[in-house]
């Protein structure tokens, strides 16, 4: 039945698919399309592309190479060894060998032997020629075509004597283009005004419309998302904060501005190596600050900086080029030609990184950039200049008052070194500043005579008044003389110093000693708070007293200098202004960091880019040095490429490269019709399937590199083709002939994705906040969750108000315990990069629609907001079904919803505990002037309706 | 069209999928029956032919059907547990030879001590058992009871020296996150016999005293590429056992009956009207979980154990989040037929004051572990049930921090650890493999993580070499590429 389809070899489908019971053997043999899998599946592993793994010296994968070891011979097939050794009976000839579990079937025998007998032609593999514009086939029904898409799927249907499905209403249609452009369900009045709009051209105005809204970029963002592995903690171990999302933003904004598919790859691979990159193309660096790292007490640092590069490289390849080069870090690849050489030369481009192995557990482990909010703008671009202006002053200030600081110097007299501050004459107390040092040799816990300073424990601290403040750390060691001093400013603030350094302090606590401090060689009282540089000058007093004791010619270069910085430090006026003017703005500059956003970005340390080939993939035996460099099976390096990311960037972008348009657009297809037209998104290699209509992905490959990678018209020429307005109603004939719907003969339908799932709810029920970007949100969740899996510290605060109901991909992720009703709908825990999601069905899924609080509190707004319009149940009910199907319902259905709701309603209406509760859930206020009864049974209707097949599917 | 034949096997995994769907639900349409959709989902897989593209399972006759593994978060010290090394109390305080050290890697944590000064067990050993076993029976007298049911392997090691990537590699074969972990191995390979409860669960248990803790995450149960419903589903001490388990307040059982009767006739309306596969599955899919609600409760309500069970495990197994409370919950689900029941507990990463914290981790698990040993043979379950006990490395002889005769601290050791099993198919009283004096290094009969994968497949009939899923365009299985060894003589 299928014998058509092997007469029209140009369309490369996939055999199986049709449901045949045995297909014959085609007439015309590819090896391609017949060999090739048989080869890579049965063969490759022992006789391909790996040398270490190579059996007997016999290559398969090259027909020179398998000529050579007289492998066959071209045209008979009686005369090859690799047929005698097929079909042998003699256990110890047979190929494939009982050990290696693997048996080919007697039809993979027979489609060898007849392709030795037409003459084993080789073909390279599909996905490294560079694809070319295929010419549109020629169909039957040429009325059906809206545009090149569909000559191909037709082409396709024709060989197999299919035809298309009628186009999907229009209401169908609305509510698909929404969700596919937008991510989010229509509102039943713009169904409507579609539904009406008669103009010839009213569907493209609705693409048109839909993909100028924000959350088009939002949409497309989320999958981008998932391929950056993109999360807000840093992913091993302790599993921290990371800040990251301006990055996360950034997608979104590159989808919304419609960025060039090539720019927004080269400035997510290289942006900081653009001349005078900005900050937003620093920011989209980030793409490659978004792998998994640690801070584990112990981990080995050259291990983690191996593990890093070696995820850049495998993300990098499956995003861009579709290939596991992953097999390749531990040894050549066994089926495509990428050698451990290549993995390492294409390492080699993210080791040349400033990153540290070790990320600190910090928010903002370097390099990293600073984002001030608009308010700060201005002083932030001040700061570093003032700051520089500051520290030139004093140098200056030095430079023209060092004959009066040696002058000064000369005439010291030991015991008239002093700081220049006013001493205190009398008591010191909590109303005015005061500065206390001591140096002190302290053997147990006392107080200065007078109080303020003391010593408790390991611990000194300050009593002034109702304030006390204490060491953070022990930091006193008994016996030891140590230089203890603090400050207070006469209101609120306090400082300690700990020998000349100021040490953490923490306020509060209990003073118990009373007796006074012993071992007090020296104290000073000012009735001034003095500054940091002071401290450091009381500190070093008794040291330099010694100097000054020696006559000044008799002093050395050090001695001279250390007393010139105590005069400036402490004595010239001039230089103690100077100083005080520029720690008041470093301290401003650090405070106004700590309230930055920042950014995780990537930065180029200097120096050439190299890495050692790591043998086994073992961070710790290193092999050859290799500089960097794309795969060597692929297209060559531009010339003017740099040997840096940049010319990554620029080798990836080439049109030369046979992959990254093919792999992109195959992802962008993904995401309308649930699958590639390569099934495995991931692998374009041999172990990958081939696609479904190759002539088709080649031409939109084409036709979006031509178009200057313009995304927003590659998914205009998708979504407004024939193929994609078909209905999907699934005919016994397309199940059976096209199961997989592999051969596009019916429209998508698929259940959504995790975050569409959630954020459908919301939206239907007007809860959704259109606020964008920002820190991540925490939505409800069930306790306990991070802090079962987490170290000390990892809670989870749920957010308040509008942050509850914001669109998902603004949901704080942790990598280590992702959003529980997320990961149940197979969102990936973004721990590694993901190119294709699963998914599957689980019960319990329909535990989360059903029970979890954020569905339950969506389906009573949901509920009140038709009440309120429609108090008439019957008319509630179709309000309902408007918002959350966009269709009217069925007089069948309308019946089965009412029947629900007169049930459940005189349930809740006889317990009305049970509808006072259930209305409860939900931090949003529930509506009291609706009847509890009958919004409780609204709520659950609702909640159903949401849970239904056609409202979980796209 | 023949499951078995040629085509059927290019297909890919959903395409097979699809089609048996197709054969089930007949091309009509008709609705499944519920015996063949169940398998659909998932169920009676051990036996089942290959037609939904698993590997046919068993590979030959499984000695056990389920798995208990007590994983000991942080890495239990060897030295004073299992691994007697008696003449280490002449070598006290001093330092390690370096002909024993070798150049070994240390952590970041110790590689800048001045010296390694051997610490010696402070607690009593003595021999036990007919397989007169020499171990701490001070802290174990309950254990020490067991030692007949049980093979002791001394001489496991592994390549990771610190907690995450040690622990990951133990439960999914690889250091580096994304794999599979061995309980969504055997969910996807051997499937559930209980339609109502997930085929793989995992209880994390509270250590009675803080300290020590490592981070444990989801990525430990999590399917890696395997289909997502074969991860492990965390059973909670507090607050509902399993994640959204229950009805929202207000909503009575028989509420969400008629919820979901009427769900399901709009659903098979849709599928009327679309005839959409997916949608008879979706209709299952929310009979299951209405039945797993129904279901968990009685699995979870322990008020019904008599006051024997009680006396097997202790007291504390009362005490929800308990490591004893998790042993007799870990009962209650293999009885329901949960393949897989993994028990996490933390706090044995000591790397100093082992003399207090040692003894109060012994006391979570002793009795309990006992305990239920001698319960799942009194319900005949102990032939069918293999139970795991280890960390994912072992301790340094030589003291981290201060040493006296009283306390010291031992960092990571990845060189050698001893673990146990027991139940189906274990050969018990067996005591395989040796470490040198210094419990440093294995001196015979060394046991790989990936050697102990292969022994724990073996015993579930499953040959790890032929355990293969094809994914990110590599052949991966549990054991990973470098060979494997089964361990014959732990087994029976």
């Amino acid at each position: 039945m299928n014998r058509q389809f092997y007469i029209l070899p140009s369309l490369i489908l996939i055999p199986a698919l049709l449901g045949a019971a045995e297909p014959p053997i085609p007439a015309q043999l590819t090896f391609n399309r017949d060999i090739r899998p048989i080869l890579a599946d049965k063969c490759f592993a022992c006789h391909g592309f790996d040398p270490k793994k190579r059996e007997a010296k016999l290559r398969l994968d090259v027909r020179e190479d398998a000529l050579e070891a007289k492998a066959f011979v071209p045209g008979n097939s009686g005369e090859s060894e690799i047929i005698t050794r097929i079909l042998t009976t003699d256990a110890d000839d047979l190929m494939p060998p009982a050990k290696s579990h693997k048996t080919l079937s007697a039809l993979e025998k027979d489609t060898l032997k007849k392709w030795i007998d037409q003459g084993a032609t080789y073909e390279k593999h599909w996905s490294f020629e560079v694809p070319k514009r295929t010419s549109q086939p020629a169909v039957k029904d040429k009325s059906w075509l809206r545009n090149p898409i569909d000559a191909f799927v037709l082409a396709g249907l024709d060989a197999v004597k299919m035809k298309p499905a009628p186009e999907a209403d229009r209401r169908t249609l609305a509510r698909r283009l929404s969700l596919d452009l937008t991510g989010l369900p229509p509102k039943p009045e713009e169904v409507q005004a579609f539904v009406n709009d008669r103009s010839p051209d009213a569907y493209e105005k609705l693409v048109a419309r839909l993909m100028d809204l924000q959350q088009w970029g939002e949409h497309r963002g989320r999958y981008w998302l998932d391929a950056a592995r993109y999360g807000d903690t840093h992913g091993i171990h302790i599993d921290n904060y990371r800040e990251i999302w301006p990055y996360r933003d950034w997608v979104i904004k590159a989808f919304n501005r419609n960025m060039r598919f090539d720019d927004f790859s080269i400035e997510q691979i290289a942006g900081d190596l653009l001349p005078n990159p900005t900050r937003e193309q620093l920011v989209a660096t980030g793409f490659h600050r978004c792998n998994i790292t640690t801070g584990e007490g112990g981990a080995i640092g050259e291990e983690y900086l191996a593990v890093y590069a070696n995820d850049r490289v495998t993300t990098t390849s499956w995003v861009w080029l579709g290939l596991t080069a992953n097999c390749a870090a531990c040894h050549d690849h066994k089926f495509d030609p990428i050698t451990q050489k290549d993995f390492y030369s294409m390492a080699a481009y993210f080791r040349n990184t400033t990153q540290a192995a070790m990320d600190g557990n910090a928010k903002d482990n370097k390099p990293v950039v600073y984002l001030p909010a608009p308010a700060d703008e201005k002083r932030f671009g001040e700061l570093p200049l003032l700051i520089n202006e500051g520290t030139a002053a004093l140098t200056k200030r030095r430079a023209t008052g060092s004959k009066a600081a040696q002058a000064w110097a000369e005439a010291l007299l030991p015991e008239q070194l002093g700081i220049n501050a006013k001493t205190a004459d009398g008591e010191l107390n909590a109303a005015k500043p005061f500065t206390i040092a001591a140096r002190v040799k302290a053997t147990k816990d006392g107080i200065v005579a007078g109080g303020l300073l003391f010593v408790q424990g390991k611990k000194f601290g300050v009593q002034a008044g109702k304030l006390i403040a204490m060491s953070k750390r022990d930091v006193i060691t008994p016996g030891k003389e140590q230089h203890l001093m603090t400050t207070f400013d006469g209101k609120n603030g306090i400082a300690l110093y700990l020998d000349g350094k100021e040490t953490e302090l923490v306020r509060g606590g209990k003073v118990t000693t009373t007796p006074p401090l012993e071992g007090i060689t020296d104290i000073r009282k000012y009735a001034q708070e003095v500054s940091k540089h002071d401290a450091r000058s009381l500190f070093e007093e008794a040291n330099l007293r010694k100097i000054a004791a020696i006559a000044p010619e008799k002093r050395s270069g050090a001695q001279q200098s250390q007393l010139q910085d105590f005069y400036f430090r402490s004595i010239d006026v001039p230089a103690i202004e100077l100083a005080a003017k520029l720690d008041s703005l470093t301290a401003e500059d650090a405070a106004l960091k700590s309230r930055t956003t920042v950014s995780h970005i990537q930065e180029e340390k200097p120096g050439e880019a190299m890495a050692n080939i790591l043998m086994r993939g073992a961070y710790d035996k290193l092999g050859e040095k290799v500089t960097p460099a794309g795969f060597s099976a692929l297209h060559s390096m531009p010339a003017a490429a740099p040997k840096n990311r940049l010319g990554l960037a620029l080798w990836l972008m080439s049109p030369e490269n046979p992959l990254t348009a093919r792999v992109t657009v195959n992802r962008f297809w993904q995401e309308l019709f649930g699958t590639g037209l390569v099934r495995t998104a991931e692998d374009f290699g041999s172990q990958g399937e081939r696609p479904a209509n190759q002539e088709l992905l080649d031409w939109l490959a084409v036709e979006f590199r031509e178009s200057g990678w313009d995304v927003k018209k590659l998914f205009t020429l998708m979504v407004t083709s024939a193929t994609y307005r078909q209905m999907s109603k699934v005919t016994p004939e397309k199940l059976e002939r096209d199961p997989q719907n592999r051969l596009l003969s019916r429209g998508p339908r698929f259940r959504m994705d995790a975050e569409m799932i959630r954020d459908y709810a919301l939206a239907v029920s007007e809860s959704l906040s259109p606020k964008m970007g920002g820190p991540g949100t925490k939505p409800y969740q069930p306790t306990n969750i991070w802090e079962i899996v987490g170290l000390q510290g990892s809670r989870y605060t749920q957010d308040k108000g509008e942050d509850l109901y914001r669109r998902t991909i603004y949901n704080f992720w942790k990598r280590q315990s992702p959003p529980p009703n997320m990961e149940v709908f197979n969102a990936p825990t973004r721990e590694v990069c993901t190119v294709r999601r699963e998914r599957t069905n689980t019960p319990l899924q329909a535990l989360v629609t059903l029970n979890d609080p954020q569905f339950v509190e969506a389906a009573r707004r949901l509920a009140q907001k038709v009440l309120r319009e429609e108090p008439e149940p019957l008319a509630a009910i179709a309000a309902l079904g408007e918002r959350v199907l966009l269709r009217p319902l069925s007089a069948a259905e309308t019946k089965v919803v009412a029947q629900t709701e007169s049930d459940l309603e005189f349930d809740f209406y006889t317990h009305p505990d049970r509808a006072k509760s259930f209305l409860s859930i939900g931090e949003s206020k529930t509506d009291e002037s609706l009847p509890p009864a009958k919004l409780a049974a609204f709520t659950m209707i609702a909640s159903k309706l949401l849970n239904l097949d056609e409202a979980l599917n796209k | 069209m023949n499951c078995n034949s040629h085509l059927f096997h290019h297909l890919p995994h959903e395409g097979r999928l699809a089609l048996t769907r197709r054969q089930l639900f007949g091309h009509g349409g008709s609705v499944v029956g519920a015996a063949a959709l169940s398998s659909l989902l998932g169920e009676g897989h051990a036996n089942s032919s290959n037609s939904d593209g698993r590997p046919v399972l068993p590979h030959f006759a499984a000695k056990a059907k389920n798995i208990i593994y007590l994983h000991m978060v942080g890495g239990p010290s060897q030295i004073d547990l299992y691994d007697y090394k008696p003449k280490m109390a002449a070598m006290y305080d001093k330092d390690l030879p370096d002909s024993i050290r070798n150049g070994q890697r240390l952590t970041g944590m110790t590689s800048g001590q001045a010296r390694f000064p051997v610490a010696p067990s402070k607690f009593k050993f003595s021999q036990t058992g007919k397989c007169g076993l020499w171990m701490n029976t001070e802290l174990l007298p309950y254990t020490a009871k067991s030692v007949d049911d049980m093979a002791f392997i001394r001489s496991m090691n592994t390549d990771a020296i610190n907690h995450e990537p040690a622990i990951t590699a133990m439960q999914t074969g690889s250091q580096v996150g994304g794999r599979p972990c061995i309980g969504s191995w055997l969910s996807y390979g051997l499937g559930s016999v209980n339609k109502n409860l997930p085929s793989f669960v995992v209880l994390n248990a509270t250590p009675s005293k803080g300290g020590g803790v490592q981070a444990i995450s989801g990525k430990l149960w999590s399917s890696g590429f395997l289909p997502g419903e074969h991860a492990g589903v965390s059973f909670r001490s507090a607050g509902d056992p399993i994640l959204y388990i229950n009805n929202p307040e207000g909503v009575t059982p028989d509420m969400r009956r008629r919820q979901l009767d009427s769900l399901n006739q709009l659903n098979q309306m849709a599928f009327e009207k679309l005839g959409d596969p997916d949608t008879q599955t979706r209709i299952q899919q929310y009979e299951m979980a209405f039945r797993m609600q129904a279901s968990v409760p009685d699995l979870t309500d322990i008020s019904k154990e008599s006051a024997q069970t009680f006396e097997l495990y202790g007291e504390e197994a009362k005490k929800p989040g308990s490591f004893a409370n998790s042993a007799l919950m870990a009962r209650r689900l293999t009885e329901r037929g949960v393949r897989f029941v993994q028990i996490y507990l933390n706090g044995w990463d000591q790397h100093g004051d082992v003399a207090g914290k040692l003894p109060a981790q012994c006391k979570d698990i002793d009795q309990a572990t006992h305990g239920l040993i001698e319960d799942l043979k009194q319900r005949g379950l102990f032939e069918d049930t293999l139970i795991i006990w280890g960390g994912e490395f072992g301790r340094t002889i030589y003291s981290q921090g201060g040493l006296s005769h009283e306390n010291y601290g031992r960092d990571h050791h990845p060189r050698c650890f001893t673990m146990w099993m027991a139940g189906g198919g274990v050969k018990g009283g067996t005591i395989y493999g040796e470490t040198d004096d210094f419990s440093y290094n294995v001196v015979k009969d060394p046991v790989h993580v990936r050697d102990f994968h292969a022994t724990i497949l073996q015993l579930l009939g499953i040959d790890h070499e032929r355990f293969t899923y094809r994914a990110q365009g590599l052949d991966y299985k549990l054991t990973g590429v470098e060979p494997a060894q089964v361990v014959k003589a732990v087994i029976a």
